[in-house]
């Protein structure tokens, strides 16, 4: 690769700068960095020099990528910390613009190669690289910017066609090569556009193919009709705290469900309407309301959510949500809350009811028993006499039923008979086996309310179970994944839940024996996350103010304590002066010319041979004007400069340059 | 099953970085390093305008992929004469021509000659038939499990040379140019150039067209030699059964005793011309007894645990030696075991030094065989010879053995263990410790070091 030509590097930091913001600041690096090819002196660095600069910028690199992961307040950190990589790497690249030679190794780049290299001692400089790399990285940075005007594809092309002209092949006139920038130019932004509109196409059809028609169908499927056991993990999924004042909420909704469908070999809860309406955040940007009612229970939720993005559980009647820092918040008449562009931890404080605010009055669909379910349903209906009962009498019954007739368990023994159409898992779970986990129970429930006329929903979301020991929070394990009933009663929706409360000490005793050993591991990881992203920041960035100053004084008196400026050895006045004698002679011009016609003069060549070969080629008709006597003139000034007269001088001079003419001429008429 | 899994994956990344590095420039490979940067960053067009670099980076790219497929060299179009030397020595710059010709009526700009050698990949019977190699630290042991140090290790071993691209200058219609190429063999051995590729870049000079032309030759690279100090070679003279036979007719040899008739099998340069002339019969000369200093050097090729490092620098010592030893007035015999038991021999006009270097240049280490196979070869030898150099490998109880026996025969001996760097503290003189002074321990990489202190 050539050398970077002049002022590029200055230009694409400038460039990088303005795009950041940072003009003044890049205006001095850029000064910096193009200060070199206007001044004659130079550092000498020596190869443990440049390993230090490195090992300086590689430092700054960790440190602000540790400082950018414990401080991030965005999903995409990676990109914005890409923004500062020319700040990073400044100190090395202008140490190589500012060093004596170009002993830039590869070994300097690693840390395991600084031992290797030195004991090889043969590695390859590669002073180019670096230039080279920090225009990438300037472009890099400036594109995470993500400025939507021309300003970004104008630089990419006119400070790429400056670097694309200066390593220009010459196989093609300069016409040729300017239409075909042109092409590219043309081609490049058509592939830009063309590029984003792929993608709006993609997210569109995945969209689409995610979730579905028009009328959302989001659905849920159960484990009834599954045989075996269910087992779910100990993973701690959320924390919840409460004041004093408030006791914790029992449940904490994700979903619900109004369609039960019987038709695949698991029983599956739809919901209908779930499409999600954004928020508009309250007076603080962190405060969302999701009901104007009056709420007076409260409850600290903290939980992990892949990439920022998902559902959240809530109480029923969830009213405001506080400290919830998030892009968007969205909310559906299923009384689902998603959260988008949050951080991985979320942490908010939901006020509540316990009445609910979100959901979709009832309709038809919270009265439909599917036609399989019903003679079961209807069976334990009369039984229990529902029919024309009211609704507080209705779940009353129900509860007496369920707790006192039904066991809790997660092992289902049989599979029902579905193929056969006799049977379905519920008939056999509401009429012999009587036992099962709590889906059964909520699905069971739902559709005896809503033979009873009551409608009913299935919802989804966790128990919360009561605090263990001295903890200071509710610990909800994944094992606490519960399901329970939504009825309507009052003019709203309210919980009921007929699983037998011995379920979550059955639960509890099939923990495993490292759990304690695991919840310390969470805890220490929620922590930490807790820390990270809610902490105080200002205490790590006054400790980074100090850290940094210590670092850059040690690492100048480790870099300077020894004078180590040094002058260029007068370039200027040994390039004036000539190297040897007759090395001014106007002959190497006319060799220079033969050179480009394409008869060079091989290396070490005696000027005889080479006049023969021209000779050769003149009979072979190509027209070089003679030289020979140009030749005598030259040997004579170049071996013998004090015995060639002034005239002789004159007249080699005026022979070269007629010859050139010469040959000039003929080339322009060939 | 892994180890075939990573070969081939070894293959084929060698194959592609091989494929690159020919078909794009440094510039091409910066360009298609930077757009599949910005393809990472700019994967989200939402977040970053990486993209619209990738696209420009994209456009540029495809034109020249489209430039080389449309403007690529016509046949015939430039023709190419590689003139090598007859020899080259491993660590020493070789230097040779490529003269090249415009044959076609319009100048040629921007050519440049990329060399097709050998390609260096190794088998997968090489590849699994090499141990794994002992390391200190645990990323090189990684690195031996995952077999990316002995993919390294082979791919060095059969690359004996690496020569870069080569610009041509301009070429005048029907106009000839010679390129001077230099480059540094790594190792001995035979270069093998398999053709040559002219190639010339785009117009952006990202990327080159090629067009290959079958121009299949070779150099055989000759190993590294040290600078030995003057040797006074052990023995004396010995009777030599072959008489002259396999000599030429220098210094003593002209001396005969009588002169017989001719006998069927008789050499035809033992006919003694002046007397055919004067009997008009063929009359050949008898020959007195031959008596000349005959030195055997032998090389051990059995390298302990492939200790390839260690069986290179033997090589060069054995060659040091060749070159060292004077065998105007004196034979000198290599004796070694390779595909089977050989000895070659020079001087005295029989054979030139030469040849035994080409020999050496091919010498590999012994698998399939033992060292007493060594033994026995050299004992066979062992009543003609005055004296016995011995490079070994190793100082074990097989080799002991052998210089005991040597001694046994009262064979004059210098005996030279080359071992491996790691090889730390002195080595027992064993039977050697009566001539302290002809036992050399030589260091792999310290070898002239410890040569020049004899």
């Amino acid at each position: 690769m050539v050398k970077m030509p002049p002022l590029l590097l200055g230009l694409t930091l400038l460039f990088w700068g303005w795009e950041v913001e940072l003009l003044p600041l890049s205006a001095v690096g850029a000064v910096i960095l193009e200060l070199p090819r206007f001044i004659r002196w130079r550092w000498d660095f020596s190869e443990t020099d440049m390993n230090r600069f490195w090992d300086l910028c590689y430092v700054l690199f960790l440190s602000a990528l540790a400082y950018s992961f414990v401080t991030t307040d965005v999903t995409y950190a990676t990109f914005k910390f890409l923004l500062w990589l020319p700040l990073i790497f400044f100190p090395f690249v202008a140490a190589t613009a500012y060093s004596a030679e170009d002993c830039v190794r590869l070994s300097t780049f690693s840390l395991f190669l600084h031992r290797k290299g030195r004991e090889a001692g043969s590695a390859k400089p590669i002073g180019w690289f670096v230039s080279y790399g920090y225009f990438a990285i300037c472009f890099i940075a400036a594109s995470i910017v993500n400025a939507r005007d021309p300003r970004f594809y104008t630089a990419v092309v006119v400070l790429g066609a400056w670097l694309l002209w200066t390593i220009r092949s010459r196989v093609a006139p300069i016409w040729m090569w300017t239409m075909m920038l042109v092409v590219v130019s043309v081609a490049g932004s058509g592939g830009q556009v063309g590029l984003t509109e792929l993608q709006a196409w993609i997210e569109d059809t995945a969209s689409r193919l995610l979730t579905g028609s028009d009328e959302e169908l989001t659905q849920t499927r159960t484990a009834i009709g599954s045989i075996g056991q269910l087992k779910l993990s100990n993973r701690i999924v959320l924390r919840v705290e409460t004041n004093s004042n408030s006791p914790a909420p029992a449940l904490l909704r994700r979903a619900s469900f109004n369609l039960y469908d019987t038709s695949g070999r698991k029983a599956t809860w739809l919901a209908a309407g779930t499409q999600f309406a954004s928020l508009q955040p309250g007076p603080e940007p962190t405060t969302w309301v999701l009901s104007e009612r009056g709420s007076s229970l409260a409850a600290t939720i903290s939980m992990s959510l892949s990439r920022g993005t998902g559902i959240i559980p809530v109480p029923n009647g969830p009213c405001i949500l506080e400290g919830l820092i998030a892009g968007v918040v969205e909310a559906n008449r299923c009384g689902s809350v998603r959260v988008r562009d949050s951080l991985p931890l979320v942490r908010y404080t939901v006020k509540y009811c316990g009445v609910s605010t979100l959901d979709a009055p009832p309709n038809a669909r919270d009265l439909a028993v599917p036609a399989a379910e019903v003679p079961a349903v209807a069976q334990i209906t009369g039984e229990l006499g529902l029919a024309g009962q009211s609704p507080e009498e209705v779940m009353r019954r129900l509860a007496t039923f369920f707790h006192g007739k039904f066991t809790y368990r997660t092992h289902l023994k049989t599979a029902a008979d579905s193929s056969s159409g006799q049977i379905t898992a519920l008939n056999r779970f509401l009429l012999h086996d009587r036992a099962g986990h709590c889906e059964f129970f909520a699905t069971a429930t739902t559709l005896l309310l809503r033979q009873a006329g009551i409608p009913a929903r299935y919802a989804t979301g966790y128990a919360v179970p009561p605090k263990t020991g001295a903890a200071r929070e509710h610990l909800v394990r994944r094992r606490h994944a519960h399901a329970w009933v939504l009825v309507h009663v009052d003019g709203t929706w309210r919980d009921f839940d007929t699983t037998p409360a011995a379920w979550g000490g059955m639960e509890d005793a099939e923990a495993s024996v490292f759990q304690s050993l695991g919840d310390l591991i969470s805890s220490l990881q929620y922590r930490f996350a807790r820390w990270r992203y809610y902490g105080d920041r200002a205490a790590l960035i006054n400790a980074l103010l100090w850290f940094v100053p210590i670092l850059m004084l040690w690492f100048s008196w480790r870099l300077f304590w020894k004078k180590r400026r040094v002058r260029l050895q007068g370039h200027r006045q040994r390039e004036q002066r000539p190297r040897y004698a007759g090395a001014d002679s106007e002959f190497y011009l006319i060799e220079k010319h033969l050179t480009q016609a394409g008869l060079p003069r091989r290396e070490g060549e005696p000027l005889g041979e080479w006049l023969r070969r021209l000779e050769a080629a003149r009979r072979a008709g190509m027209r070089i004007p003679s030289l020979e006597e140009i030749v005598v003139l030259h040997y004579a000034y170049r071996f013998d400069p004090l015995g060639i007269t002034a005239a002789q001088r004159r007249e080699l001079k005026s022979r070269a340059e007629s010859w050139l003419k010469e040959a000039a001429g003929t080339a322009a008429a060939s | 099953m892994f180890r075939r899994f990573f070969y081939h994956s070894y293959r084929r990344l060698f194959a592609s970085a091989r494929w690159l590095g020919r078909r794009f420039t440094r510039a091409g490979e910066f360009a298609l390093g930077l757009m599949m940067l910005a393809a990472v960053i700019g994967a989200d067009t939402n977040q970053t305008t990486a993209y619209q670099a990738f696209a420009f980076l994209a456009a540029m790219l495809g034109v020249s992929a489209l430039w080389i497929i449309l403007r690529s060299f016509g046949p015939g179009t430039l023709s190419v004469q590689r003139l090598l030397p007859r020899f080259g020595t491993a660590g020493r710059a070789v230097t040779y021509a490529i003269r090249t010709k415009n044959e076609s009526p319009q100048p040629q700009r921007g050519v440049v000659l990329l060399e097709d050698l050998e390609d260096p990949r190794p088998s997968w019977q090489e590849f699994a038939a090499k141990p794994l190699r002992k390391n200190r630290d645990a990323a090189a042991w990684l690195g031996s499990l995952l077999g990316a140090s002995r993919w390294r290790d082979l791919v060095a071993r059969r690359q004996l040379a690496v020569i870069g691209p080569q610009a041509v200058p301009d070429l005048p219609p029907r106009g000839e140019v010679e390129v001077r190429v230099e480059f540094t063999p790594r190792r001995r051995g035979r270069v093998h150039f398999t053709g040559m590729t002219l190639a010339r870049p785009d117009v952006f000079g990202m990327m080159l067209s090629h067009r290959s032309l079958p121009l299949s030759q070779s150099l055989l690279v000759l190993p590294k030699r040290y600078v030995l100090p003057p040797i006074a070679m052990p023995g004396t003279r010995q009777y030599q059964t072959a008489g002259v036979a396999q000599a030429t007719s220098v210094g003593q040899s002209d001396e005969f005793v009588a002169l017989r008739d001719y006998r069927p099998g008789d050499p035809l340069r033992h006919i003694h011309w002046k007397s055919v002339a004067k009997t008009d019969r063929l009359i050949v000369r008898e020959h007195e007894d031959e008596f000349f200093v005959r030195h055997a050097l032998i090389l051990d090729t059995f390298a302990a645990g492939g200790d390839e490092e260690a069986f290179e620098e033997a090589v060069s010592v054995a060659s040091s030696f060749v070159c060292t030893i004077q065998t105007q007035e004196s034979l000198l015999d290599l004796l070694f075991v390779g595909a089977e038991a050989y000895c070659f021999t020079a001087g005295r006009g029989v054979g030139h030094i030469e040849r035994m270097l080409e020999i050496l240049a091919g010498v590999n280490t012994c698998v399939d065989k033992t060292f007493p196979e060594l033994e026995s070869l050299v004992l066979r030898h062992a009543p003609l010879v005055s004296g016995c150099v011995c490079v070994f490998l190793a100082w074990d109880e097989p080799r002991q053995r052998l210089v005991r026996l040597l001694q046994g025969l009262r064979v004059p001996l210098r005996v030279c263990v080359v071992t491996g760097a790691g090889q730390t503290g002195p080595l027992d003189l064993g039977p050697m410790k009566n001539e302290p002074s002809h036992f050399h321990p030589l260091r792999a990489g310290n070898i002239q070091e410890e040569l020049s202190r004899w």
